[in-house]
């Protein structure tokens, strides 16, 4: 399968790397992740050029990491620095070295070209820098065997809300409220509000609301593999939506930062912010509770549909109804991205 | 007022149509296969029909969400157009567009 090559792709949670070399796979590569002795990341291609044993299997000798099978050592670069049983290093003997970076709680790696690797398109989240204001949780990683862009679909999608997260996330009041949907820039924004009906479960445990709420969704993509989903509530009428002050509700940003790993799993790095109780650790374990209950729904649903498609082989066709736009565009964006990058590589080429 | 659709096996239709109606609603009542998968509501380009070239000028331009869900439908020509985006005026009474192959 075709992907983006030439962008940060979240990768684990910074919290999962450190000094044991551990291996991750993104868009079909093994990479092997470990920390130098002062904490910098160095990712490499996990695999030893000599006899392809993982290199995930070796150990750290310092800063450099040793194959477990015949003691080829290798430096954060990826270039070979001991060959036990002979002084010359040929020129060849390497692994790529992949640029990585520590932001937001997560590793990114870029896989395409390392000369076009910029620091400056991270992925930011405003809030995670904010903690006046912002209480941030690192979530799970959930391993989910569906294809990248199937959990894109889910995740520009509010409208599956209603139908598979009853008892978190959604209810009935919603099933036939239109979605809209908007490209900006290299986003996608898809949103709706639900005005004047009963309050969702988990902000009926989190908050006090007496009557009718209005509720959100802002559903944010990020091309390639980040979904960050803006939902609250707040009492029926308080707030102005075209002035669009959210905050003065209870707000959940619930972020997505997915992995793809090859053509039929992906991993969802999920984790969430709000702008209530803030530092309250019961409150933050309740909503994380509630987020990993109503993504295991997810799970269920989408691992069931890759396997449609791996019974069908690509012969089957879905059909494209009116809450589909807000996917359909994300589709559209990231393969537009991809024919771009190709563009951009054969004017390098050339 | 009247359209007239032509099929994919070539064969033209005379159909009414409603003043202030889509132009997909009018097909599809009269039986003649498009999907309208999205129910009118430029999602799906499953209404995808070609404008006659004597009536092309005579519509409004295509809107930008209109130029993106193209991009989802099969030989997209210059004539290209959902039928759901046309709405009939007075002005469109005999228009003659020709029903586009079925996108995959």
């Amino acid at each position: 399968m075709e992907y983006m090559q030439d962008t940060w792709y979240p990768l684990c949670f910074a919290r999962e790397i450190g000094r044991q070399p551990t291996r991750r796979t993104v868009i079909e590569k093994n990479v092997v992740l470990y920390r130098k002795e002062d904490g910098a990341l160095v990712a490499l291609d996990d695999m030893c050029p000599h006899r392809f044993a993982p290199l995930s299997l070796g150990t750290l000798r310092g800063d450099d990491l040793q194959c477990g099978y015949h003691g080829m050592t290798f430096n954060g670069a990826g270039k070979c620095v001991r060959i036990p049983g002979q002084d010359l290093i040929p020129a060849n003997a390497a692994v790529k070295s992949y640029p990585v970076d520590e932001h937001i709680g997560l590793v990114w790696i870029w896989p395409g070209d390392a000369l076009r690797a910029d620091r400056a398109k991270l992925y930011d989240l405003a809030q995670y820098h904010d903690p006046a204001r912002w209480t941030v949780v690192l979530g799970e990683s959930l391993a989910i065997d569906t294809n990248y862009l199937n959990l894109a679909d889910n995740l520009t999608d509010p409208a599956h809300v209603s139908f598979v997260h009853v008892s978190t996330l959604g209810n009935a009041a919603s099933e036939n409220v239109p979605v809209k949907h908007e490209r900006i820039g290299d986003q996608i924004l898809v949103h709706r509000w639900i005005l004047d009906g009963p309050v969702i479960p988990v902000f009926a445990k989190l908050g006090s609301f007496k009557g009718n709420v209005d509720r959100w969704h802002y559903y944010h993509f990020h091309t390639p593999s980040i979904a960050v989903i803006d939902f609250g509530t707040a009492d029926a009428g308080l707030i102005d939506r075209e002035l669009g002050d959210r905050d003065r509700g209870m707000r959940v940003f619930a972020c997505h930062y997915i992995t793809p790993v090859d053509g039929r799993s992906c991993i969802d790095h999920w984790a969430h912010v709000r702008n209530f109780a803030l530092g309250d650790e019961a409150v933050s374990a309740a909503i994380s509770r509630q987020l990993a209950l109503a993504f295991d729904e997810d799970k269920l649903i989408l691992e069931a549909i890759q396997r449609e498609e791996d019974r069908l082989a690509g012969s089957g066709r879905k059909l494209k109804l009116a809450i589909d736009g807000g996917s359909l565009r994300m589709r559209r964006l990231v393969g537009e991205m991809i024919e771009r990058e190709r563009g951009n590589d054969v004017k390098a080429a050339g | 007022m009247n359209v007239t659709v032509t099929d994919r096996d070539g064969a033209a239709h005379r159909l009414a149509a409603e003043e202030g109606g889509k132009l997909m609603e009018a097909i599809r009542e009269a039986g003649l296969p498009i999907r309208a998968e999205c129910g009118g509501n430029c999602i799906c380009s499953t209404c995808h029909v070609y404008v006659d070239e004597a009536w092309i000028d005579r519509l409004p331009a295509r809107s930008n969400d209109e130029v993106e869900t193209l991009d989802l439908a099969v030989e997209v020509r210059p004539t290209s157009r959902l039928s759901c985006q046309i709405v009939m005026t007075e002005a469109l009474d005999d228009l003659r567009v020709t029903l586009a192959p079925e996108a995959p």
